[in-house]
C-alpha cells in the first residue's frame, strides 16, 4: 500500500511507451483500437490512483469515468 | 434484523464513509472544464475521422518525441501532485509544498517544451489559419497549455501558502491540497485522451 503511487506511476509511464510503440510500429484498426483501450485505462488509473476517486461519491466516479468513455468513444467511432 | 435491512444499512455506511477529495465548488469548475473538451476534443475526433488526409498530413509535420515526453512529464507531475497529498494526510507538513512545487515544475517542462514546439512549427509556416488540422491542433494544444499555467499557478497558491502556515488547521491544509491536486490531475487526464489523437493514433 506505501508505494501504491509509485506503482501507479511506472504503470503509467509503461503503458504510455507501449501505446508509443504500438502506434508508430504498426499500421491498422487494431492498432487505433489498442491505443485507444490503453488510454481508457491510463485514463481509469489516473482517476482511481491519482484523483483518488475510488473512495469518493460514486456519482462524481461515475461522471468522469463517462467523461473519458465519450470522449474516446467519440475518438473510436470517428477513427476506426 | 432482515438482509435487506442490513443491506440498506450496508450501503448508508459506504455513503457515509465516501470522500469527496477537495472542496465541492472546485469539483464543481473542473466538471465544468471537463465539459468544454468534451466538446473540444469531440469536435477533433469528428474532424480527423473526415479530413482524414489532412489530418495524417500535419500530424506528420508534428513532433511526436515532445509528445510523448511532455506525456511522462505530467504524468511524473501527477504523481508528485498525489504523493504530497497522501503524506500530508499522513501528517507530514512541508510534503505539500515540496511536492506541488515539483509538480509545478513539471508543468514548466511541459510549457517550455510546448513553446518549442510552436516555435518550430511557425518557423516552418504553420499557423492556425494554415488548415482545419492546425486550427485544431493550435487551438486545442493552447486552450490544454492555459490550463496547465491555471493549474501551475493554483500549485504554487496553495503551496506558497501551506508553507507560510496560512491555513487555521490540518483540515483546511488537507482540503486545500486535494482541490489544488484535483484540478492538476483533470489538465493531465485531458491530455492523455489529446496524445494518441496528435502523436500516437495511425
Amino acid at each position: 500500500m506505501k508505494h501504491l503511487l509509485k506503482f501507479a506511476l511506472a504503470g503509467l509511464l509503461l503503458l504510455t511507451l507501449i501505446g508509443w510503440w504500438l502506434g508508430h510500429s504498426f499500421d491498422g484498426t487494431w492498432v487505433v483500437v489498442c491505443v485507444l483501450a490503453l488510454t481508457l485505462v491510463k485514463g481509469q488509473w489516473l482517476i482511481d490512483q491519482f484523483m483518488d476517486l475510488r473512495s469518493a461519491p460514486q456519482w462524481l466516479r461515475w461522471t468522469v469515468s463517462g467523461w473519458l468513455v465519450l470522449v474516446l468513444g467519440a475518438a473510436a467511432l470517428f477513427n476506426i | 434484523m432482515s438482509s435487506a435491512e442490513s443491506t440498506v444499512i450496508e450501503a448508508d455506511k459506504q455513503v457515509q464513509t465516501r470522500h469527496l477529495p477537495g472542496d465541492l465548488a472546485m469539483w464543481c469548475f473542473i466538471l465544468a472544464e471537463l465539459l468544454a473538451f468534451l466538446l473540444l476534443l469531440g469536435s477533433m475526433a469528428f474532424a480527423r475521422g473526415h479530413w482524414n488526409e489532412m489530418f495524417s498530413a500535419g500530424i506528420a509535420t508534428l513532433h511526436p518525441e515532445a509528445g510523448l515526453v511532455n506525456t511522462l512529464i505530467l504524468l511524473t507531475g501527477s504523481y508528485f501532485a498525489a504523493n504530497a497529498v497522501k503524506r500530508t494526510a499522513a501528517g507530514d507538513q512541508r510534503a505539500l509544498s515540496r511536492g506541488f512545487v515539483l509538480a509545478a515544475l513539471c508543468g514548466l517542462a511541459y510549457v517550455a517544451i510546448k513553446i518549442t514546439e510552436y516555435g518550430i512549427l511557425f518557423g516552418d509556416g504553420y499557423n492556425l489559419r494554415t488548415d482545419t488540422f492546425y486550427f485544431f491542433y493550435f487551438f486545442t494544444t493552447f486552450f490544454h497549455m492555459a490550463h496547465v499555467l491555471i493549474g501551475m499557478a493554483i500549485l504554487l497558491v496553495v503551496a506558497q501558502r501551506s508553507r507560510a502556515g496560512h491555513y487555521a488547521n490540518q483540515e483546511k491544509v488537507r482540503m486545500a491540497g486535494e482541490s489544488a491536486a484535483s484540478y492538476w490531475h483533470m489538465v493531465d487526464l485531458v491530455w492523455l485522451v489529446l496524445f494518441p489523437l496528435l502523436y500516437v493514433l495511425p
